[in-house]
């Protein structure tokens, strides 16, 4: 192999795969990073066998060839470079890649490329979808979170991909709370699809579609195990949880005894007043819901936390209020979680007594719900 | 074959059956007739594990030759004219067995003197066959030989254990007199060599260390009177107890007196341990020396003819005082007594390894503050939250199970279950106190399939689980469904830590109630877990609540949540001094 390329979109290439190098592993091949030709550009790609990423790079290919070498030197070295075309070369058959910019060279000793497992390459997959990279990237960021960290039921380890018609749903619940978020497909998709991804992966997939603007290519592979998505000149390939999500439709409930809209902001800040003498009560922190005096006044929403050795605190937030007067509490990390997801503007909360989960939603868009099921505060 | 009378020999084996079963049955007889003679001085010599030779000597008021010519007939004693007597009984022996039922499966040497007497008596008794009294030169009291235990009684000769198994069933009884008798110095000497030896001083701890060396001399607890609120009406206990720093495998340190006869008692044993409770490791036993004095009309000691168990007339008052004794000593036990990992003294002189890490001696330290201070450290000086547990500053982790910190007198080792278990037991006692705990519900139930045996436990469990905060509700067959865990319970496979807890339960409680079983159970099963990678501020956050937790010494089962190895065993160890 002998190819020149820039060390500024080598460096990037580097940085982006280098998420998917397993850190920790007995297959040493795998916290290696493969670099192979390819139809004139330099393939770039690393997997943990969890997720894989390739992306390509423009180069100038004077001889054909691939090898894989220790990802994190190999990145380490080239981050040091100044901005110049470097050289890649293999003598085959020792496998040590020579990198060479200017009069810096660096010979790093590699695997055999046959070694490396086989990424799937995006073509010719039973199901295709296209969506707009950052509606996707925000779906993510309020969905994800909700997965359960425990393994002990898998598919609540994953995030729900529903293609149907032309929207996609993606949810997630970890036993306690619930987020389901709803965006548009670029084109309908002609059958209904259900897939469950590794919530690790999806923040994976967030990060790599950072700023882009073309539309994002999501795609099963035929064998059904592997989601495939195109972003830009990568390529980002995670494995599939088998097993089928709970319904969870019918966990969010349609009407609500009490609703109350407000401002977000005033509301976050509350409950993170709150949240630090919550810390040493298991994280309680009360709401209580005051409607307005008269019909079309407005309420408030007490948000009051108590410690018995730290002390209390108590903040009061204006809110419009349809509904009885009542109390309820939940965990103050589910409350910050979910408000720190919200678009600036309303939050909409509504609930149906003290035991019965409670909805947070944006009071200005439809298209993303949250259920918080409350905590039951010991009676005396 | 008609019926006729037994003879006079075959009587006596018989009955010897029943006072004599082994070596010990013998020197414990002896043992209290020494005791009911006044003696000051006892000394008792064993041979061969008793088999060859068990003698005791004492320096009591002795017998006349009339005396003891009565003293081998069966039914014959000093301490007893009428039944009635047995009511106001405060002398040991009473029966009358003692020596007849010796000498007739041993050839026995009895020879004693009184103070008035100018010369003493002996007569010789083999396998039963009385000989004449005569004449012998002896000191004041009595001296009883026992040689050949047994011989005629081959099929009991066989069931014997080992020589040094039956002498070891021998030390125990007179270590435990001897302990008790703190006014009677008690030697004993087995196969030539003395095991301990009591000054006979009347403290008690003198005796404990006499008898049970200084390690646990020192860590006696005396036990104090207790105020008229806690006292047990027509029961006193004096005695004392040993601190939980010092702990046995067996329950064989634990020794009651009623009234001055050594006892036997579960009963008694475990009102003890539960004085204990949450201070020591499962399957540790304290050690303990304890008299309980009360009148002789309300315990029954004729139950037995070795009278190892008495029957009291209420068993739960007796119970109540041992334990409310034992506590009020444990209270007053210093706090800052913290296990200590010491190395082998010498071991850096010698060709082993030079970590060789013993396992870690138990006692107070014996390094004072002030010695570490004037040895240039710069920590501030006993500085330590009220529950004894100095302020640390966290280094790091070992083996994914262990914190290493450092204080203010060297190192810590804190084990991270069960200081995390310690800390979520409190919580719990602290959340229950009075009212339910808090709970968070679940989205949907969750279905966790139970063996019958965890139903079952589950179902006698359900009120004690719900007040610590699981809503849990029976679901159809074998499984249950729940709605609701523990506020605290965060991050873990719910189904698995339910299961988990009651298969534990299911093996019997840990704690002195059924919820406070239920409660060290799901501490234990909802905290971290060993192996679990800890980072910095996590680990600091676990230290910080386990200095702010009353007991922090031990988790709710009673292992250790921490060791300490102190600065000048590093130093030591480092050849700095």
């Amino acid at each position: 192999m002998k190819v020149s390329c820039l060390q500024d979109n080598l460096q990037r290439a580097l940085a982006q795969v280098s998420r998917a190098v397993a850190s920790k592993t007995a297959l040493p091949v795998l916290s290696n990073v493969l670099l192979a030709t390819d139809e004139g550009r330099l393939r770039i790609a690393a997997t943990n066998l969890e997720i894989g990423i390739t992306t390509w790079i423009g180069a100038s290919v004077d001889e054909e060839g691939k090898v894989t070498v220790d990802a994190r030197l190999l990145n380490e070295f080239v981050n040091t470079l100044p901005n110049a075309p470097v050289q890649l070369a293999v003598e085959s058959p020792r496998m040590t890649l020579s990198v060479q910019s200017g009069r810096d060279k660096a010979g790093i000793n590699g695997i055999d490329a046959e070694d490396f497992p086989v990424i799937p390459r995006l073509d010719g997959d039973a199901f295709v979808a296209e969506v707009d990279p950052q509606v996707l990237r925000e779906m993510i960021s309020q969905v994800e979170f909700a997965a359960a960290t425990d393994e002990s039921r898998p598919v609540l380890a994953g995030v729900l991909a529903r293609f149907e018609g032309s929207t996609l749903v993606l949810a997630a619940a970890d036993g306690f709370r619930l987020a389901v978020r709803e965006g548009e497909l670029a084109s309908p998709v002609p059958e209904r699809l259900d897939i469950i991804l590794p919530g690790r992966a999806l923040r994976e997939l967030a990060r790599i579609i950072g700023d882009q603007t073309e539309p994002v290519r999501l795609a099963i592979t035929a064998s059904k195990s592997q989601l495939l998505v195109r972003v830009g000149e990568t390529e980002f390939l995670s494995r599939l949880i088998e097993g089928t999500f709970p319904d969870f439709r019918q966990i969010i409930p349609r009407e609500f005894n009490t609703r109350l809209e407000m401002s977000r902001d005033a509301f976050q800040n509350a409950v993170r007043r709150a949240s630090y003498f919550a810390r040493d009560n298991n994280d309680v922190v009360r709401l209580t819901i005051h409607p307005g005096e008269e019909e079309f006044m407005p309420g408030s929403v007490e948000v009051s936390a108590t410690a018995a050795e730290r002390g209390s605190s108590q903040s009061f937030v204006d809110a419009s209020v349809t509904g009885p007067e009542t109390q309820i509490a939940f965990n103050a990390r589910y409350l910050a979680d979910v408000l720190g997801v919200l678009k600036n503007g309303k939050v909409m909360i509504g609930m149906n007594g003290a035991n019965q989960a409670g909805v947070v939603r944006s009071a200005e868009a439809e298209d993303y719900t949250h259920v918080i099921m409350p905590m039951v505060i010991g009676a005396q | 074959m008609p019926i006729q009378l037994l003879t006079t020999e075959t009587i006596g084996k018989i009955a010897a059956g029943e006072v004599v079963e082994r070596p010990a049955s013998v020197v414990k007889e002896l043992l209290e007739n020494a005791l009911d003679a006044g003696a000051r001085r006892i000394s008792v010599e064993i041979r061969n594990g008793g088999s060859d030779l068990i003698e005791v000597v004492d320096d009591g008021h002795g017998m006349s030759p009339e005396d003891l010519a009565a003293a081998i007939q069966r039914h014959a004693t000093s301490k007893l004219s009428a039944f009635e007597d047995l009511d106001t009984l405060r002398t040991l022996g009473f029966r009358g067995e003692a020596l007849p039922s010796i000498a007739a499966v041993a050839s026995v040497l009895i020879a004693s003197r009184t103070a008035d007497a100018p010369v003493g008596s002996e007569v010789r008794v083999d396998f039963g066959a009385v000989g004449p009294v005569d004449m012998a030169a002896i000191p004041m009291g009595t001296r009883v030989s026992v040689r050949d235990l047994f011989a005629n009684v081959p099929a009991r000769r066989k069931f014997l254990r080992q020589a040094s198994t039956e002498a070891g069933y021998a030390t125990r009884v007179v270590s435990s007199y001897a302990a008790a008798y703190t006014g009677v110095a008690v030697t004993l000497t087995v196969d030539g060599r003395r095991v301990f030896g009591t000054d006979g001083s009347g403290d008690d701890v003198a005796a404990a260390t006499g008898v049970y060396g200084p390690e646990v001399g020192q860590a006696a607890l005396r036990l104090v009177p207790l105020d008229e609120a806690a006292a047990v009406p027509g029961v006193t206990v004096t005695g004392w107890v040993g601190a939980p720093a010092v702990t046995r495998s067996h329950r064989n340190g634990l020794v009651f007196f009623v009234n001055g006869r050594w006892i036997q008692s579960r009963a008694l044993s475990f009102a003890l341990e539960e004085a204990y409770h949450s201070l020591l490791m499962v399957g540790r036993h304290p050690v303990a020396v304890m008299h309980v004095a009360l009148d002789p009309a309300t315990v029954d000691v004729n139950v037995h003819p070795t009278k190892a168990e008495v029957k009291f007339v209420d068993e739960r008052a007796v119970c109540r005082a041992v334990q409310r004794a034992a506590h009020a000593a444990l209270l007053g036990a210093p706090q800052d007594a913290l296990p200590r990992v010491q190395f082998a003294a010498s071991a850096w002189q010698t060709e082993q390894r030079p970590m060789d890490l013993p396992r870690p001696r138990w006692g107070p330290d014996p390094d004072t503050g002030r010695e570490t201070a004037s040895a240039g450290d710069p920590a501030p000086e006993d500085e330590k939250h009220a529950s004894g547990v100095p302020i640390l500053r966290v280094l790091g982790q070992v083996g994914g199970t262990y914190i290493i910190a450092e204080g203010p007198q060297g190192m810590y080792l804190i084990d991270q279950h069960a200081a995390h278990e310690r800390v979520l037991y409190e919580k719990i006692l602290t959340q229950i106190s009075g009212r339910m705990a808090d709970k968070q519900s679940l989205l949907d139930p969750l279905i966790v399939d139970l063996s019958p045996e965890e139903l079952g436990i589950y179902e006698r469990s359900a009120e004690e689980l719900a007040q610590i905060g699981f809503d849990v509700e029976p679901f159809g067959e074998g499984s249950v469904a729940v709605r609701a865990v523990p506020a605290m319970m965060r991050n873990v496979d719910v189904a698995e830590r339910l299961r988990l807890i009651l298969k534990e339960l299911v093996e019997g409680g840990a704690g002195d109630s059924w919820l406070d079983s239920v409660a060290i159970s799901t501490a234990c099963h909802t905290s971290i877990r060993a192996g679990q990678p800890l980072s910095l501020p996590e680990m600091r956050e676990l230290v910080a609540e386990l200095e702010r937790s009353s007991q922090p010494r031990a988790c709710g089962h009673g292992r250790p949540t921490m060791l300490h190895m102190a600065q000048a065993d590093l130093e030591r160890q480092f050849s700095r001094r």
